[in-house]
C-alpha cells in the first residue's frame, strides 16, 4: 500500500525519507534547482502513516490496493 | 548525565568506523530509549543504534492510544496487588511474578510521572481526569486513553540531552563474545551509505521489539502486519547467538484485525463497548467467556474460528450502538492514534462505523509484544538475561506487556544496565579475524553476480511456517518443517544484494530463519495445545498440567538445550 505523494507539495525537505520506518522513500533531484521525494520500495510499506505526520507540506496520501479494500459496507 | 566516554575513529578501511561506549542499545523504540535516558542518569555512556531513525521508529513510534496502568485513585482493583495479579493470571502463570513486579509494576507509578513530566499528556484535555477503559479480561480499565503522536520526538530529546549518542539507520546483525563468554559489543552496518560499524562497548541492551513475519500474512503484501513491521528475526537472534534463553516461541499470538488490513484497533474496539457479530448478528464470543468480547484475546480469535467453521461467518465489528460521543472518541481519539491510516481505510472501503458492520478477520500469526505474552528473552529482576554484560528491555525480552511494559522494562534495564557496566572492565578488542569473518559475511550478498531476490527466499520460509508450523501444528509436519528449513539455509547465501537496503533486507531474513527454527524446536517439545493457535498440536489438542509452563530454549552448537520451568499459580 503505497503513500502517494503530491508532486506539486512536496518541497524535498526529506523529512518522509528520514523517518520513514521502513526505508521506503528517497529524495531525488529532478534537475539543479528541485528535489522531490518517492516511494521507490512501494510495496514494502507498513501503512504506519508516519510520512504524512511529519510531512510539512501535507503532500501525503494513501490509495489502499484492491486486495486490502472490499467493497460495499455491510449491514444485517 | 552521562559522560562523554564515547571513542569514535574511522579505521584504515574508510568504511568501517569503530565506537566504544559504556552501554550499546539495539533497538531505539519506547523500551531502548527509555533504557538509554536513565543508563545515562546513572552517568554511563550511552549509543543507541536503530536501523531506522530513533524519532519514529519501533511499534509507537507514531504514538499510542492506550497505556495500562494501577492509578491507586480508588478501589482494590486500582492497586499494584491487584494489576500485578491481573499480569500473571492473563499468562496463564507462565510469567515470573517476582520479575514481573520488580521490572514492570513497581515502576508504573515513575513511568506516569515521567510520562507526564515530560509534557505527554494523559489526562483528557476537556475534563482533567483519566479516560480509561478495559480489554482483554480486565476486570476493570486499565487503559488509560491518550494521544501523543509526538511521544518518540519528547524520549528521544531527552535521551540526547542527556547525552546518549543515537545511531540512526545503523543495523545491527551480530553481537561480539569475549573468549569468557562475556558481549563486549556488536557489529552492523549503515542501510544507506554501506559503512560498517564495529562497536565495543561494556553491556548491551538489546530492545529490539516485536518479530513479525514468521508467517504469512491473508495479503500478498509481505509488510501489511501487525506489529514491529521492519524488525525480521533481531529481536531474538542476536541473543541466541549470545548465548541467552528464549522462552516459548512456539506460543505465537494472532488477533483480530479489518479484513484485509492487518492493523491494531481490536483493544480501541472492544474497551469502548464494540460487539463482535457472526452473519446471524449473533454476539458469539459470550458463548465462549463471560466476558465475551472483552475476554482473552486469544480466546477471542478461537471463537470467530470455530464461527467461521460452523459456516456462520463472516465475522463483523458492530459498533452502532455506541453513543455519538464514544463514536466520536473511538474514531477521532483511539483508532487514528493506534495506527494512523485506520481511518483512510475505512473511508476508502466507504464504512461509516455509526451505521455499518466492519468485517473482522484472523491476523497473521506473531511473536508481538501484546498483554499476556509469555514468549521472549528471559531476564531477571535486573533484566539481565544470565549472559555477562547482556540486558533487554519491551518486547523482545519477558515478562513484558505491551506498551506500559516497554517503558516499564526500559526504565528498569536502563537503570540496572548503567550501574552495572560502570563497574564492569573495559571490553577487550575482538579479534580481528572475528571481525573479518562477520564483516565477510555480513557483505557477501553484495558480492553475488547472480543470485535470487531476498523476497523468493522470504516467501518461501513464510510458506514452511504457515503451512506446517500454522494454526494446526503435528508432529510429521513439525519434522517436515525443520527439514525443509534445513534445506533452506543453504539458499541463503544464494540471495543476492544489489544495494544496502536489500542488504538490510536479507539480513533480517537471515535472522527470521534462525528464530523459525526456535518456533519449530520449541513446538516439537510442547505435546499439548495452549493458547488457541497459539499453539494447537491436532495430535495433541488438549491442555495438559505437565505442559503448564514455559519451555526454555538455549544455543548448543547447531541445535538446542531445554530447560522447563513450571508456571506459577
Amino acid at each position: 500500500m503505497p503513500p502517494v505523494i503530491d508532486l506539486e507539495k512536496c518541497n524535498g525537505c526529506g523529512a518522509c525519507e528520514t523517518y520513514c520506518p521502513g526505508d521506503l522513500i528517497f529524495v531525488e533531484e529532478k534537475n539543479k534547482h528541485t528535489r522531490k521525494a518517492f516511494v521507490k520500495y512501494a510495496e514494502e510499506c507498513w501503512h504506519c502513516g508516519i510520512c504524512r505526520l511529519d510531512c510539512p507540506e501535507d503532500a501525503v496520501s494513501y490509495k489502499f490496493p484492491k486486495e486490502m479494500i472490499e467493497d460495499s459496507p455491510q449491514s444485517c | 548525565m552521562c559522560s562523554a566516554r564515547f571513542l569514535e575513529r574511522k579505521t584504515l578501511l574508510r568504511d568501517q568506523i569503530e565506537m566504544l561506549c559504556d552501554l550499546l542499545v539495539v533497538g531505539g523504540g519506547v523500551s531502548g530509549i527509555m533504557a538509554a535516558i536513565t543508563a545515562c542518569e546513572q552517568g554511563a555512556s550511552v549509543i543507541v543504534a536503530d536501523l531506522a531513525h530513533t524519532r519514529r521508529s519501533g511499534d509507537a513510534g507514531h504514538g499510542n492510544d492506550h497505556l495500562a496502568a494501577y492509578l491507586n485513585l480508588g478501589g482494590k482493583w486500582d492497586t499494584s496487588e491487584e494489576f500485578l495479579n491481573l499480569y500473571v493470571r492473563l499468562s496463564q502463570g507462565f510469567v515470573d511474578r517476582e520479575v514481573v513486579d520488580a521490572t514492570s509494576v513497581s515502576v508504573i507509578p515513575e513511568m506516569i510521572e515521567r510520562l507526564e513530566n515530560s509534557g505527554i499528556q494523559l489526562k483528557d484535555s476537556k475534563t482533567g481526569k483519566y479516560i480509561r477503559t478495559g480489554a482483554f479480561d480486565q476486570p476493570q480499565g486499565y487503559y488509560i486513553n491518550f494521544e501523543a503522536a509526538d511521544m518518540k520526538p519528547r524520549m528521544v530529546k531527552e535521551a540526547r540531552r542527556l547525552g546518549a549518542k543515537m545511531l540512526n539507520r545503523v543495523m545491527i546483525v551480530d553481537p561480539l563474545l569475549g573468549d569468557d563468554g562475556r558481549i563486549i559489543g556488536a557489529v552492523g552496518f549503515n542501510i544507506r551509505s554501506g559503512e560498517f560499524y564495529l562497536i565495543r562497548s561494556r553491556g548491551v541492551l538489546l530492545s529490539t521489539g516485536s518479530i513479525s513475519q514468521i508467517w504469512k500474512n491473508p495479503t500478498p503484501y509481505m509488510f501489511n502486519v501487525w506489529h514491529g513491521a521492519y524488525n525480521g528475526g533481531a529481536p531474538y537472534c542476536l541473543a541466541w547467538h549470545a548465548g541467552a534463553e528464549i522462552a516459548n516461541c512456539e506460543l505465537s499470538a494472532t488477533s483480530l484485525v479489518p479484513k484485509g488490513f492487518s492493523a491494531a484497533g481490536f483493544n480501541a474496539i472492544f474497551g469502548m463497548g464494540g460487539h463482535l457479530v457472526n452473519a446471524l448478528g449473533e454476539r458469539f464470543t459470550l458463548n465462549h467467556h463471560p466476558r465475551g468480547e472483552r475476554g482473552p484475546r486469544w480466546l477471542i480469535c478461537w471463537a470467530v474460528h470455530e464461527e467461521k467453521k460452523a459456516s456462520r461467518g463472516p465475522v463483523y465489528v458492530d459498533v452502532r450502538h455506541l453513543s455519538p460521543e464514544a463514536i466520536e472518541h473511538l474514531t477521532n481519539h483511539l483508532l487514528p492514534v493506534d495506527k494512523l491510516t485506520f481511518i483512510d481505510y475505512l473511508n476508502q472501503k466507504r464504512i461509516d462505523l455509526s451505521t455499518d458492520l466492519l468485517e473482522v478477520d484472523l491476523s497473521e500469526q506473531a511473536l508481538p509484544g501484546f498483554t499476556g505474552k509469555p514468549y521472549g528473552i528471559i531476564m531477571d529482576r535486573r533484566c539481565w538475561t544470565g549472559i555477562p554484560g547482556l540486558y533487554v528491555a519491551g518486547a523482545t525480552s519477558t515478562p513484558c506487556y505491551a506498551l506500559s511494559g516497554a517503558f516499564t522494562t526500559g526504565i528498569s534495564a536502563g537503570r540496572e544496565a548503567g550501574k552495572a557496566v560502570l563497574n564492569a572492565s573495559d571490553p577487550p578488542a575482538p579479534k580481528k579475524e572475528v571481525v573479518k569473518t562477520l564483516r565477510e559475511k555480513l557483505l557477501s550478498p553484495l558480492k553475488l553476480t547472480k543470485g535470487i531476490p531476498w523476497q523468493d527466499f522470504e516467501r518461501k520460509r513464510q510458506q514452511i511456517m504457515t503451512h506446517y508450523v500454522g494454526f494446526e501444528r503435528h508432529e510429521q509436519g513439525l519434522l517436515k518443517a525443520m527439514d525443509e528449513l534445513g534445506s533452506l539455509e543453504t539458499v541463503y547465501k544464494e540471495i543476492k544484494a544489489n544495494n544496502f537496503h536489500e542488504l538490510m533486507r536479507t539480513t533480517a531474513a537471515g535472522h527470521l530463519l534462525d528464530v523459525s527454527k526456535l518456533v519449530v524446536w520449541g513446538a516439537l517439545e510442547r505435546k499439548e495445545s495452549r493458547f488457541g493457535h497459539g499453539h494447537h498440536r491436532t495430535d495433541y489438542p488438549e491442555t495438559e498440567e505437565a505442559y503448564h509452563g514455559s519451555i526454555l530454549l538455549k544455543k548448543s552448537d547447531d541445535t538446542y538445550k531445554k530447560r522447563f520451568v513450571p508456571a506459577q499459580q
